[in-house]
């Protein structure tokens, strides 16, 4: 039994004007999330993953199509129990202090009071709101108020998680910690389902990766499965005590080559010259403080089903 | 689950479609229980408790002259009760009173009022005091004087102060042009049943309602059978004073020709000689006009 | 039913921290003190006054929250997504709406309540009359702001919160005039107006028999039976809006 099975499904929005065409939003979208795994929901904006994730949790109705959740037909109050969820950019009372709203979600999911408190201690030490406790949402940062959120999908503890771009808006340690935390659901075997329009938060954590463009899905699978098509990878190095935009032998191999003060940093385009380069920068004198190969196929992947025109290094940073 | 609009669908659509219906009809059902018990005095007394005109003028902001409808639509039902108190219509010349406080230019109230308060409710003085109040307000509406001249002269039988008021009228614009004649009348023949017959004829032609002027047609018929019943005591006085008695009955005036023909009652009675006294009576009149007794200019009441 | 409860509290919760509302309970105290100084500056009727003026201000500010907060209650929930979380609960939307609506109706009789006691105060101080009649008018009061919180509720559920005041307000000045169209109506002639005059009576709510106010600042109370038959009626109508408002978000797309 699939976690969550979504079969044909479509979603047409009746026009805002009659006459008007109907706007389809999904057109024939399946997929499946097996247990314990983390699943990357990977699309642009607009391509229907809010849509998809709404449906889910039966906000929306179909217009055509099958949504099953843990072995559950969509909408069944009793599955709701087992599944936790974030919305994208959520608002949430701000009227309430993190305690009181825990408190809240935790009533609405039944839990009874001394496992509630038992819980709202744990997720707060968890998401790091500890001191943050008996103070109202509106004083909340942007970043807070995405962890308090996360912790009201946990409060219950959820066999299912499922989280409407987690990670947008947050700053990159803020990233860290909504990663790190996935990472730990899925070793309690939980079951993760994600959206994001952001590839290396795909990348770094997800199990299998579903692509989604305009309304369909256009890829799914193993993340290792899906960037192995013949392309070949790109690495950069990051050394020190060397000056190796100094070193001819180095910037004829290398794309590009970057001092930043002791730091320097050298970009490949082929992994099988690695050696080679390692070594000369070793003879120079250098220490190694990184290596790390760039993976830009899905991105490829990502534009190229998306019909967009523009042409993207792979080592660019997103 | 099969997202399909199926049968699931309808089902749930009918028992929501009845559910609703249940309700609508209780609730309907329950509102004509609540209209029925909602006790008369309950009802009536909306009206008696308005608040004071000066107040509710500050009270409405700027929209008094919707407001001064809004009370008028509920005066307007309580003149409408075929079946009315004086009490009734006591409320409904309150009601006017606090409304024409808001809008002191609503004539149509005061004229409808005025003329319902004096022709049906018997309420001379109330209908005068709304006329004259829109008078100060509304110089220029001929109708409003026209219609105290009616108060004065026909329910308080004082043709001295409905002469005034028509000639008021009479000066106005629009006034049409038989007031001043008809004013001259009222003074000069006072108590004259045939000047009370034209005035009544000129209002008759002023109103449109249809019951108003069912009851105007009414005095009229009453004033017709004054006249005839004062013709008649006439044929009498002319009967004894040449044969020294009574007549025996009233067709003994035509037999011995001092009449032609004995006028058509058309209250729907006939005429009646009251042997003892030499008066004539009508059974349709249930009594006689107090003003067309005053033979001369001057008035009682 | 523990769902509900859990909505109904969090919406009173939310009420009670909502700084709009302590205003009109300001406006309200304000209102009745301002009717005792109206009073002293008139001759006569000193007690009529306080007495009319802290029933209207009772009214007046109860139907403000109830449209207000009223038409809040779901579209905020809706506009601020925060329905999003909340139905991913197990909760149904039926819960939901009636979760809503009774902590709106728990403020309101929260509302009334401190209203009332300010009022009976100021009354005491006055030395004015407490009869029966005047509770009476302030239950087919708060009857009313039931049915007036239903019918915002109700329109919450379908469009934005600007045009559900509007609406509101629209049938809270038509359900106090209705008695009267009815009766313009019955002096009509043609017969098609009077039907679908009769038939806009019965649709509209009529509030006017909820309304005793005049008569109850004068002490004149009505029968039991009427009041029970007009609270019975107010509450009909509320459960027939909050069904109709149920049966419209069950089927709606966020």
């Amino acid at each position: 039994m699939d976690a969550i099975l979504v079969e044909e499904v479509t979603k047409k929005f009746r026009p805002g004007w009659p006459g008007l065409p109907p706007v389809t939003a999904l057109a024939g979208l399946s997929l499946s999330v097996h247990k314990g795994e983390i699943y990357g929901f990977l699309g642009p904006n607009g391509a229907g993953k809010t849509t998809t994730l709404k449906i889910l949790l039966s906000l929306m109705r179909a217009t055509s199509g099958k949504v099953e959740m843990l072995g559950k037909p969509a909408g069944d109050l009793e599955v709701r129990r087992r599944i936790g969820f974030l919305p994208e950019a959520p608002y949430f009372y701000d009227y309430l202090t993190a305690e009181e709203f825990l408190a809240f979600y935790g009533h609405l999911a039944g839990l009874e009071r001394g496992e509630l408190s038992r819980r709202i201690d744990h997720l707060l030490e968890v998401v790091g709101l500890r001191d943050a406790r008996t103070r109202q949402l509106r004083k909340f940062s942007k970043g807070m108020l995405q962890r308090v959120g996360l912790a009201q999908a946990l409060i219950h503890d959820p066999e299912l998680v499922i989280l409407d771009e987690p990670m947008s808006g947050l700053d990159p340690l803020g990233r860290k910690h909504v990663r790190d935390l996935i990472l730990g659901l899925r070793d309690q075997g939980k079951t993760v389902f994600f959206s994001t329009h952001i590839i290396p938060d795909v990348e770094m954590i997800c199990d299998r990766v579903g692509i989604i463009v305009k309304g369909k899905l256009m890829a799914s699978g193993r993340v290792d499965e899906l960037v192995s098509h013949g392309h070949t990878q790109s690495v950069e190095i990051v050394c020190e005590g060397i000056k190796a935009d100094e070193v001819p032998s180095i910037t004829a191999l290398a794309t590009r080559v970057l001092q930043r003060g002791r730091h320097c940093l050298v970009a490949l385009p082929e992994p099988n010259q690695l050696e080679d380069v390692l070594a000369m920068i070793r003879a120079r004198g250098g220490r190694l403080v990184s290596v790390t190969p760039q993976k830009g196929s899905l991105e490829e992947l990502f534009f190229k089903e998306d019909d967009m025109t523009v042409s993207v290094r792979s080592d660019t940073k997103v | 689950m099969k997202l399909k609009a199926g049968t699931e669908s309808v089902a749930g659509w009918l028992l929501t479609g009845s559910l609703l219906l249940v309700l609508g009809g209780a609730a309907a059902g329950t509102l004509a229980v609540v209209e029925h018990q909602r006790p008369a005095m309950v009802r009536a007394a909306e009206l008696a408790f308005l608040p004071k005109g000066e107040y509710l003028r500050v009270a409405v902001l700027g929209y008094r002259q919707i407001a001064a409808d809004l009370i008028w639509l509920k005066a307007v039902q309580h003149f409408g009760e075929r079946k009315q108190t004086t009490e009734g219509y006591l409320w409904a010349y309150h009601a006017v009173d606090v409304l024409t406080d808001v809008d002191p230019k609503f004539t149509s109230a005061y004229q409808a009022a005025g003329v319902v308060l004096g022709v049906w409710a018997n309420l001379p003085e109330e209908s005068i005091a709304l006329l004259t109040k829109g008078m100060r307000h509304n110089p220029d509406v001929w109708q409003l004087p026209f219609y105290v001249g009616y108060d004065y002269f026909y329910e308080l039988h004082d043709p001295v102060q409905a002469a005034k008021y028509l000639r008021i009228a009479s000066e106005l614009p629009g006034a049409p042009a038989y007031l001043p004649k008809l004013a001259a009348r009222m003074t000069v023949e006072a108590g004259d049943p045939d000047a009370a017959l034209e005035f009544l004829q000129r209002l008759y032609q002023q109103l449109q309602d249809e019951r108003l002027r069912e009851s105007l047609v009414q005095r009229m018929k009453e004033v017709i059978a004054e006249r005839d019943i004062r013709f008649l005591e006439e044929g009498v006085r002319r009967y004894k004073a040449r044969y020294g008695k009574l007549p025996a009955s009233l067709n003994d005036l035509v037999t011995k020709g001092i009449i032609q023909q004995i006028p058509e009652e058309p209250l729907g009675g006939v005429y009646e000689l009251k042997a003892s006294e030499g008066t004539v009576a009508s059974t349709g009149l249930r009594q006689r006009l107090r003003v067309h007794r005053h033979y001369t200019g001057g008035f009682s009441r | 039913m523990r769902q509900v409860v859990v909505i109904a509290l969090n919406t009173f919760r939310e009420n009670l921290r909502d700084k709009i509302l302590y205003n009109l309970l300001f406006f309200a105290v304000l209102l009745i003190g301002f009717s005792v100084l109206l009073a002293d500056l008139t001759i006569m009727e000193h007690q009529k006054i306080v007495t009319d003026m802290g029933l209207a201000a009772i009214n007046l500010v109860g139907v403000i929250i109830a449209i207000f907060v009223g038409i809040g209650l779901v579209s905020k929930e809706i506009e601020r997504r925060t329905v999003y979380t909340i139905m991913a609960r197990p909760i149904s939307r039926t819960q939901f709406i009636l979760g809503k609506y009774l902590g709106l109706m728990l403020t309101l009789f929260v509302n009334i309540l401190i209203m009332v006691v300010v009022y009976l105060a100021t009354l005491q101080v006055y030395r004015a009359p407490v009869p029966w009649a005047l509770l009476q008018a302030i239950e087919l009061i708060f009857v009313e702001l039931l049915l007036v919180t239903a019918l915002a509720l109700f329109f919450s559920t379908f469009s934005t919160s600007t045009l559900s005041a509007i609406m509101t307000l629209g049938f809270y000045v038509i359900g106090h005039l209705t008695t009267d169209l009815k009766g313009i109506a019955q002096k009509s002639h043609s017969e098609a107006v009077k039907a679908v005059m009769t038939g806009i009576y019965y649709l509209c709510p009529n509030l006017e028999m909820l309304n005793m106010k005049g008569q109850a600042a004068m002490g004149a109370s009505v029968p039991l039976s009427y009041q029970a038959w007009a609270s019975a009626y107010g509450l009909l109508y509320a459960a027939l809006l909050i069904s109709a408002a149920c049966a419209v978000f069950q089927r709606r797309d966020f």
